[in-house]
């Protein structure tokens, strides 16, 4: 009965494994020896790679104490730059948005203001624009009335 | 030292110790840098490499050494960290595979024929250096299995355990190693 049960791949590899393993016997008992014999080595090979290993170890240790530091210096920098790179766009528009915010009729008075407080002679041109805009003024804000 | 230590310290306590300690690790070092040396070796058939491999493979388990939690020996670690970093060398290392090839198996064949009458050392010698060839051409996974079986004579749940693979591929990879060698020396015999 036992005789046709069908192996399992593992029980198949047991099987082929030990058949081998009888086979290549001679060759097979004389790998260690030969493994040992080709990797012997002096005493100050062994000592010396200990120390190569502690020497990596120190420098990865220096490295990662470094790190810190450097990735401050690094942070620094970057706003520095930032800083310098940044133009000062925003400030000036904010002085363009609060010139616009001003209307038209603000603007006049203030010109009236100061052709009134005694301007200087370059600025009469501006005071004989402004009374001219002065009389044009009720009639367009009728028409704009009407539009509505 | 390390009795005095494990009758004192709770086990928690004992193993941070063990963890942090300098000294514990140069002793582990020293214990088993031989072996990893030599599996590294026969892995990768040149001496420099080896070297090297092997003090990278000492300096990662310094770096992952909280990570290591006992579940598996110690040595069974180291040599997970040795197969891995021999499988990523294997990698950027394809094109002097047959330099290795040439120079590997013939030096350690002549450690066979050492202490042999001139015949007998001739014979060992070629037959050995059929094994070493043949182990050249099996794939890496089957190459690390065979020499971890027959050179450092590990058992076979240890080496599952490595490698983090199953008990019953240990078992098949290191068959169809053993097939290959095997169909080798029964055609010499032809």
């Amino acid at each position: 009965m036992e005789m046709i049960r069908k192996l399992s791949n593992e029980e198949l590899s047991e099987l082929t494994l030990a058949s081998d393993q009888r086979f290549l016997q001679q060759e097979l008992a004389q790998i260690p020896a030969q493994a040992r014999d080709a990797s012997e080595r002096s005493d100050e090979f062994w000592a010396a790679q200990r120390a190569a290993v502690w020497s990596k170890i120190a420098d990865r240790e220096r490295g990662l104490l470094r790190m810190p530091v450097l990735a401050g210096a690094a942070a620094a920098a970057i706003v520095a730059i930032g800083v310098f790179l940044i133009p000062d766009k925003p400030k000036s528009a904010t002085t363009v948005v609060s010139s616009q915010s001003i209307s038209d009729q603000e603007l006049l008075v203030q010109v009236e203001r100061v052709v009134q407080s005694g301007a200087p002679a370059s600025l009469e041109p501006a005071g004989l624009l402004m009374q001219e805009m002065a009389q044009y003024k009720p009639t367009a804000r009728k028409k704009e009335s009407h539009e509505n | 030292m390390d009795t005095a230590l494990a009758n004192t310290l709770p086990s928690a306590a004992l193993k941070e110790a063990e963890e942090l300690s300098a000294e514990r690790f140069d002793q582990i070092m020293r214990q088993h840098q031989r072996r990893v040396y030599r599996v590294i070796y026969l892995l990768v058939r040149d001496s420099d490499a080896a070297d090297t491999l092997t003090q990278e493979c000492f300096l990662r388990a310094y770096q992952k050494r909280k990570s290591f939690r006992g579940e598996c020996k110690i040595e069974t670690w180291l040599m997970r960290i040795a197969v891995n970093l021999v499988r990523d060398h294997g990698k950027n290392r394809r094109l002097s595979f047959w330099r290795r090839l040439v120079q590997g198996h013939s030096n350690l064949a002549e450690h066979a024929a050492r202490n042999a009458t001139p015949e007998a050392a001739l014979l060992a010698k070629e037959e050995l250096q059929t094994v070493w060839s043949t182990v050249n051409f099996l794939s890496p996974q089957q190459r690390t299995i065979f020499f971890l079986r027959f050179a450092e004579e590990m058992p076979l749940a240890e080496i599952a355990e490595m490698l983090e693979i199953k008990a019953g591929t240990v078992k098949a990879q290191l068959a169809r190693a053993t097939g290959k060698l095997r169909q080798l020396k029964e055609k010499q015999w032809k």
